[in-house]
């Protein structure tokens, strides 16, 4: 009898993931180890989160995806829009990433939606580790940094760029090129649309303090963020580089919740 | 031509403004301009004395007292203006809801109970020497708190500079003013109201300002179509997001998140956001980001602001420097009320700063009744510990009241009453 409780619960458990996957559009995924999902096509994926709590996706394939993520208004349009393949106005959108590991928190309880689209075939595991705003806010506290979120990404020939999220004062953002021989650039918003829309090239913005790869000389670069400006990633393929956003103690002088 | 950067175009033009003022006198002779810092003080030399730099309700209410706590201490307010006009009513005065007199309060009942108000513009501090710089003079202090509120970047949307009399906002009162007259004047079309990215004043300010505009031109009958473009991926105060949305489509007016707008087209009259989307508009409001003054920064004190310890105000850079309201880094909403209360709460550090054993004050918490029409107001109320914690189980929001006007008002006028005497 005591050996069917482990091979009850683990049917507990699968039978839950699948049920997750059933909320899924086109799911070909199967649950792996410790509630961890395996996709090889793409996938809309729902989750619950409850008032307070800090769930963080992680997402991880050998291809190459879209992940974009979509905290449900109860707005029945925007959700089907997501569903049929658009991008609502408050997505958070994570283009041609390996990785991308980005957190499910909410004041009140809301349902987040994920898609993940394959651009290159490969097996994706997306995982959620469960936590609470309250965690979070404790080890800064603590006087611990914090990851907020972060991602490798492949960016191809041609120019890459993405917001970086959840930017305040007291923030480091981490950036390295992993391979290839193109440039990353932690650019301010004047810089990002003068690059955007041909005003200016990549290379004549690409300051020391925030610039990676062959354009620059350096491979890793650490930002003190200490203000509310927003920063994009612009890159100049072939390359692929890892990002995080790392809050440090400090930012509990600017925030009231961790998210 | 090298480009200027926005620090060298303001020590320029600072530089020249303390020249004007100070008017070195070789340097009228010869005619040429050379910055230099005058070297007047406007007091004699501190013996117990705390200088604030900043009128607003934080600045008054710390002023006040310590003035009650400490009456020992001298107490002196550097402020620019001649009255203060009440940041919250802002909104209202936008579609005539509110007299201006009856929000208007000048620093005759600070200076009765013995404050000594400098009418200057503070252009920088010297925390080595402990001095504050204005215009006219120099002030020494034994503790110093900066409340000087935000002031906006409009210089960090393009065009917006050039072209800020078509898109005036109620963040200030010579904008409040102008927007009104625009508002009045409309004949119909698209109006759209920007709002910028955290932190800036009044975080539920946009939506009434949207809310109670679009209620003025329908019993008007103004035919306008009110679009709310929003730099945040929801309304805030976070906790009002759901309420905001409902409200903002019960009225149709037209909400999109996530619309950072960075540039102005004055020819075709339309606002573009960073990817590159565009809204057209017949009358803008576009709330410009906001910052601390930048002689904060040169001081050393902080940038963009000043980090203080949550629970004293006190400067985590200068002994002697504590700051409150919107140029201090807290995690408190930057409102009139916290402010308020925060300007309560460091007049005890300061006391105590001087010697004084004044006792301990209770933790900043913050209240609003953000309108939703003429008649009806949201509730929504946040609470921390003393070192700043949040009390998630303290929060609290209420929908549309007539009851919840009624309370804003009574608050207002006691804010006023109690921070300015």
């Amino acid at each position: 009898m005591r050996r069917l409780v482990p091979v009850f619960l683990v049917g507990v458990l699968q039978g839950m993931l699948v049920l997750q996957l059933s909320s899924s559009r086109l799911p070909r995924g199967l649950a792996g180890p410790a509630g961890e999902l395996s996709l090889t096509g793409d996938a809309i994926l729902t989750r619950s989160v409850r008032a307070g709590e800090r769930v963080v996706l992680a997402v991880r394939t050998t291809g190459l995806v879209d992940v974009t993520v979509y905290e449900s208004t109860g707005d029945a349009a925007e959700v089907q829009l997501f569903r049929e393949g658009g991008t609502p106005r408050t997505a958070k959108q994570f283009h041609s990433v390996q990785e991308v590991s980005y957190p499910l928190a909410s004041l009140s309880g809301t349902e987040f939606l994920i898609r993940v689209q394959h651009r290159q075939p490969g097996t994706t595991s997306v995982f959620y580790r469960p936590g609470t705003q309250d965690e979070a806010m404790g080890r800064l506290r603590r006087g611990e940094n914090l990851e907020r979120n972060s991602g490798v990404v492949e960016a191809q020939d041609g120019l890459y760029t993405m917001p970086l999220y959840q930017l305040v004062p007291g923030t480091v953002v981490h950036l390295e090129v992993e391979a290839g021989t193109g440039t990353v650039a932690l650019l301010k918003v004047r810089e990002f649309l003068d690059v955007k829309q041909g005003r200016a090239s990549l290379g004549s913005r690409c300051s020391p303090a925030r610039c990676v790869g062959t354009g620059s000389g350096r491979e890793r670069l650490e930002l003190y963020v200490s203000d509310y400006d927003d920063l994009y990633l612009v890159a100049q393929g072939p390359v692929r580089f890892r990002y995080r956003v790392v809050a440090t103690p400090e930012v509990l002088n600017y925030i009231s919740s961790c998210t | 031509m090298q480009k200027l950067t926005r620090r060298q175009v303001l020590k320029v033009a600072g530089g020249t403004a303390l020249t004007l003022a100070a008017g070195g006198t070789a340097g009228r002779l010869l005619g040429w301009a050379v910055a230099q810092e005058p070297s007047r003080p406007l007091l004699p030399g501190p013996t117990r004395r705390a200088v604030i730099v900043g009128g607003g309700i934080g600045g008054a209410m710390c002023a006040r007292t310590l003035r009650k706590i400490a009456p020992d201490v001298e107490v002196v307010l550097v402020e620019q203006n001649p009255t203060y006009v009440s940041g919250p009513s802002h909104v209202d005065y936008v579609v005539g809801l509110e007299d201006a007199k009856k929000v208007t309060v000048g620093y005759e009942g600070l200076a009765r109970e013995g404050v000594k108000v400098i009418r200057a513009a503070a252009t920088g501090v010297r925390p080595a020497e402990r001095r504050v710089v204005t215009a006219q003079g120099f002030v020494e202090y034994n503790v110093l708190l900066l409340a000087t509120g935000l002031v906006p970047a409009t210089h960090e949307i393009r065009q917006l500079l050039e072209n800020h009399r078509m898109a005036p906002h109620a963040w200030t009162w010579a904008g409040t003013v102008e927007l009104r007259r625009a508002v009045e004047a409309f004949r119909g079309g698209t109006f759209v109201i920007t709002v910028p990215p955290p932190p800036y004043k009044c975080p539920p300010g946009p939506y009434e300002v949207a809310c109670l505009v679009d209620e003025f031109w329908k019993k008007k009958g103004v035919r306008a179509e009110v679009v709310v473009l929003d730099a945040n991926d929801r309304p805030q105060p976070p906790l009002l997001a759901d309420l905001w949305r409902r409200v903002l489509a019960d009225r149709g007016i037209v909400y999109k998140p996530s619309f950072k707008v960075v540039e102005l087209d004055p020819g075709t009259r339309t606002l573009i956001s960073d990817r590159g989307e565009r809204q057209r508009f017949d009358l803008a409001s576009v709330i410009p980001p906001q910052r601390a003054p930048l002689f904060i920064e040169e001081a050393g004190l902080g940038a963009p602001f000043v980090p203080v310890d949550p629970a004293t105000f006190r400067s985590r850079a200068h002994e002697a420097v504590y700051a409150v309201g919107d140029v201090a880094a807290v995690p408190y909403t930057k409102s009139a009320f916290t402010a308020f209360l925060q300007g309560r709460n460091a007049a005890y550090s300061l006391a105590r700063a001087l010697g004084r054993e004044p006792g301990e004050p209770d933790p900043v918490f913050n209240q609003c009744w953000p309108f939703v029409s003429s008649t009806e107001a949201l509730l929504v109320e946040v609470a921390w510990t003393k070192d700043g914690r949040p009390i998630p189980e303290r929060n609290r929001t209420g929908g549309p009241s007539r009851d919840h006007v009624r309370a804003r008002k009574t608050w207002e006028y006691g804010l006023l009453r109690a921070a300015y005497g």
